[in-house]
């Protein structure tokens, strides 16, 4: 009888707590894309410095001291020789998307315009050398991604960065005034990191630090392989590189 | 023995002929515009440079006891020869059937290049160029030789250093620069 009764109390009790104590079963979220994907926008204005080497390897290794009028045999012979050394500021704009608020992918699109010095030497023997002091523009674009490591993990680290481009930079040209058959672009590749702090809503600022590494190749514009006197365009640079160290200040829209 | 039908020879013998008909287009010698006898076929092309006012290319040919020779004059009135082949201020030789006449059946093949400037009613020789079994394989190369003043920047294609044949003569210019290139 006594466990009739204490059955009866457990059913009552269960009953009354199923009553008062269930809650109802929540619909379940319809996820949208928006939910993964946010628009992605940045600017960045700051300033960089550069330096600019390209030659290419003699082939046949004799040079013509006018000088002296006689032919020098050199094994470390070089040949259109170009170099830019300078320093000016560059503005960029990034346009794209992030997904689930850590990876954003986007379009680059910038300028920079550094002052400095174009160094000009047809052989590396040559004591002759021509310099063009001013401004070189540099537009450029590319593609590229970046990576919020830290987003909803460690608030501290919050706003912490790391990205890269391939990128595609115009240089002026001017090397073909002094009869250099190079390209007038370089490709290459940009590296960045930096921190951003939430301003209001979807704004943030920060600060970026960028590395860049670009080279560029003979033109095709001077292609023809048969012998034949003028400029020479079969041999593609020995050397080209640009590298690019800069610091901006960076506004994200995210 | 199988025995084949009438029909399905004469489809054999067609593949056949196809095939044949397809291996002789195919192994024809690829036409390069120098003809298909290529081995001893030779040109010589010599560039003026700008400070003479003219150039002569004059080229023996000699083949055991078989000799010829030819020449061309570069002057700023006329070039007596009508093959220029490029854009600049040169005189071309070529030596085709000639050459495929005399070198083949000869041991001793030599080709001598001499070349004359003039400046200011003077004319200098430059010293002669002989070409032989120590430069050329005979028989395997086409044999391409230019004479011009080496700047490498300003002279584009494939090409080797011979040697230099600047003259003894140096009213003209020293010309310390002009080279016998050789083209592969």
């Amino acid at each position: 009888m006594i466990r009739v009764l204490f059955l009866v109390i457990c059913l009552a009790s269960a009953a009354i707590g199923g009553v008062y104590d269930s809650k109802p079963i929540p619909k379940r979220k319809r996820h949208t894309v928006t939910d993964f994907i946010y628009p992605y926008f940045e600017v960045m204005a700051g300033v960089e410095k550069i330096t600019t080497k390209i030659k290419t390897e003699s082939y046949t290794h004799w040079y013509h001291d006018k000088k002296l009028d006689e032919m020098v045999y050199d094994e470390d012979l070089y040949y259109d020789i170009y170099s830019f050394n300078g320093a000016g500021p560059n503005i960029e704009a990034k346009l794209g998307v992030q997904l689930i608020k850590h990876v954003a992918f986007f379009l680059n699109l910038g300028l920079a315009w550094p002052i400095g010095s174009s160094h000009y030497k047809y052989y590396s023997l040559d004591k002759e050398e021509y310099i063009d002091r001013g401004y070189i523009y540099q537009p450029f674009f590319g593609v590229g991604t970046k990576v919020y490591p830290f987003v909803q993990w460690l608030p501290v680290l919050d706003g912490i960065f790391i990205g890269a481009s391939l990128i595609r930079t115009y240089a002026n040209g001017s090397w073909e005034d002094y009869g250099m058959t190079y390209d007038n672009h370089e490709d290459g590749y940009k590296l960045e990191a930096g921190h951003l702090w939430n301003i209001t809503g979807h704004y943030f600022i920060g600060i970026t630090a960028n590395m860049a590494s670009y080279s560029c190749s003979t033109s095709d514009a001077y292609s023809h392989n048969a012998f034949g006197i003028g400029q020479n365009p079969t041999r593609p640079p020995d050397e080209s590189k640009t590298k690019v160290y800069g610091i901006s200040l960076t506004v994200v829209f995210k | 023995m199988i025995k084949l039908s009438e029909s399905t020879k004469i489809l054999y013998r067609m593949l056949a002929f196809s095939w044949l008909a397809l291996c002789c287009t195919s192994c024809e010698p690829v036409d390069d515009g120098y003809g298909s006898y290529a081995y001893y076929w030779t040109t010589l092309c010599a560039y003026k440079p700008d400070s003479v006012d003219g150039m002569e290319i004059h080229v023996t040919y000699q083949a055991d006891n078989s000799v010829w020779a030819d020449s061309a004059t570069w002057t700023a009135k006329r070039n007596n020869r009508d093959y220029k082949s490029l854009d600049h201020d040169n005189v071309c030789l070529e030596c085709g059937d000639k050459c495929e006449d005399i070198f083949p059946s000869s041991k001793g093949n030599k080709i001598s290049v001499d070349i004359t400037f003039e400046c200011d009613d003077k004319t200098i020789a430059l010293p002669t160029f002989v070409i032989d079994k120590s430069i050329i394989n005979w028989g395997d190369d086409r044999i391409k030789f230019r004479f011009v003043e080496l700047d490498e920047r300003n002279i584009h294609g494939a090409y080797t250093v011979e040697t230099f044949i600047p003259p003894e003569d140096t009213s003209c210019g020293k010309f310390v620069n002009y080279a016998v290139l050789r083209l592969p």
